[in-house]
């Protein structure tokens, strides 16, 4: 009993890795219709796919999606390639349609400047930031140890300088 | 020691200060509407397209049908519960002689767009059947009901994603054509 149960037990914690394994992990919405006999402009048109947003759903490819646009727009992109658009080509067609919005990934522009660089800005400023603070740190140091240097110059014993309160305690703990 | 302080909250304030851009243009594309998708047809000529009508004795619709007058261009279909939704706005803009309504039924066939005008009324000017979605996307749409309007030069100025709302009509329409008018 305990050992079917661990059995069990291991059979799940090693799920996630026969997910890798099967071909369920590319599972295709692209219909076997749809496919070109050309398997050369078949593995870029996936390519390209897998680079625009599915509309309707939004955050999925329309590689990815089941979606009729993205069934639509598979087939667009597919032939496009069969007249001999570059990949490059095929984004703009369905750029002049849907906007940039239909790229996954945003592209750079003056638009999106802001979220391109926004991050690294801020790491910038955060940056200087530390820099200034710990140039701030080192300074006192600096002028920390130049006082003990003229201390030191005066009485070699003397490293560090009491004050009144606590050469009085030394004092007295010395006297006992 | 303060100056420094002054840098070291820079990138809190740098923080903030995108957050609140960011959240601004949520809140902003909510308001307009969950079908939010910002257009990249308006200010650009209508498409090239010629569609069938439903039936013979109804006007179809061309891109060469879309100039002279202010031009709205409706996509809908008889499967589409928000075009049912929609319908009376459409029709009581229909009233209006500032502006022609044209309808695409889209990704639907003559047949059932013939019911379908027949039992909810005709508010159409003319009617084009895109049965294989291709014009809708020429046109950019991603879903019925959108809706366009085009100025007297052909050029699309404004498109609503989703059903139209009374307030989307009163506030952003109505204006406009009253604007193109003049």
């Amino acid at each position: 009993m305990k050992k079917t149960i661990s059995i069990i037990f291991i059979i799940f914690l090693l799920m996630p890795a026969f997910l890798l394994i099967t071909p369920f992990n590319n599972a295709l919405a692209v219909q076997p219709d749809e496919i070109l006999s050309d398997s050369k402009l078949e593995k870029r048109a996936r390519e390209i796919s897998k680079g625009l947003r599915c509309l309707v759903c939004q955050n999925q490819s329309i590689d990815d999606s089941n979606a009729d646009l993205a069934k639509d727009l598979r087939i667009i992109v597919r032939e496009r390639l069969l007249v001999g658009d570059s990949d490059k080509q095929v984004e703009e067609y369905l750029i002049d349609r849907y906007g940039n919005y239909v790229l996954l990934e945003p592209p750079v522009n003056s638009q999106t400047m802001i979220l391109w660089l926004g991050p690294l800005i801020i790491l910038s400023f955060g940056m200087v930031a530390v820099a200034i603070w710990y140039r701030g740190i080192k300074k006192t140091n600096n002028k920390n140890s130049d006082d003990r240097n003229e201390d030191d110059n005066k009485n070699d014993i003397n490293i560090v300088k009491l004050n009144a309160d606590e050469q009085l305690r030394l004092d007295t703990i010395l006297k006992e | 020691m303060r100056s420094l302080r002054l840098y070291a909250i820079l990138p809190l304030v740098l923080f903030i200060g995108l957050t609140a851009y960011f959240l601004a243009g949520l809140w902003g594309a909510q308001n307009k509407g969950n079908r939010f998708i910002p257009s990249a047809m308006v200010n650009k000529p209508v498409p090239d397209f010629n569609l069938p009508s439903f039936n013979q004795n109804f006007p179809a619709l061309a891109t060469a049908d879309l100039k002279g007058k202010t031009q709205i261009v409706n996509f809908f279909a008889s499967w589409c519960v928000p075009c049912l939704a929609e319908h009376p706005l459409i029709t009581k803009l229909s009233k209006r002689d500032d502006v022609e309504i044209n309808g695409i039924a889209y990704s639907d066939t003559g047949k059932n767009i013939a019911k379908w005008l027949n039992k909810h009324g005709n508010p159409y000017d003319r009617v084009g059947v895109d049965a294989g979605r291709r014009i809708g996307i020429d046109w950019g749409v991603t879903g019925v009901p959108e809706t366009y309007i085009i100025n007297k030069g052909g050029v699309i100025i404004y498109k609503h994603g989703g059903p139209l709302r009374i307030d989307v009509i009163n506030d952003e329409i109505i204006p406009l054509l009253e604007e193109q008018a003049e």
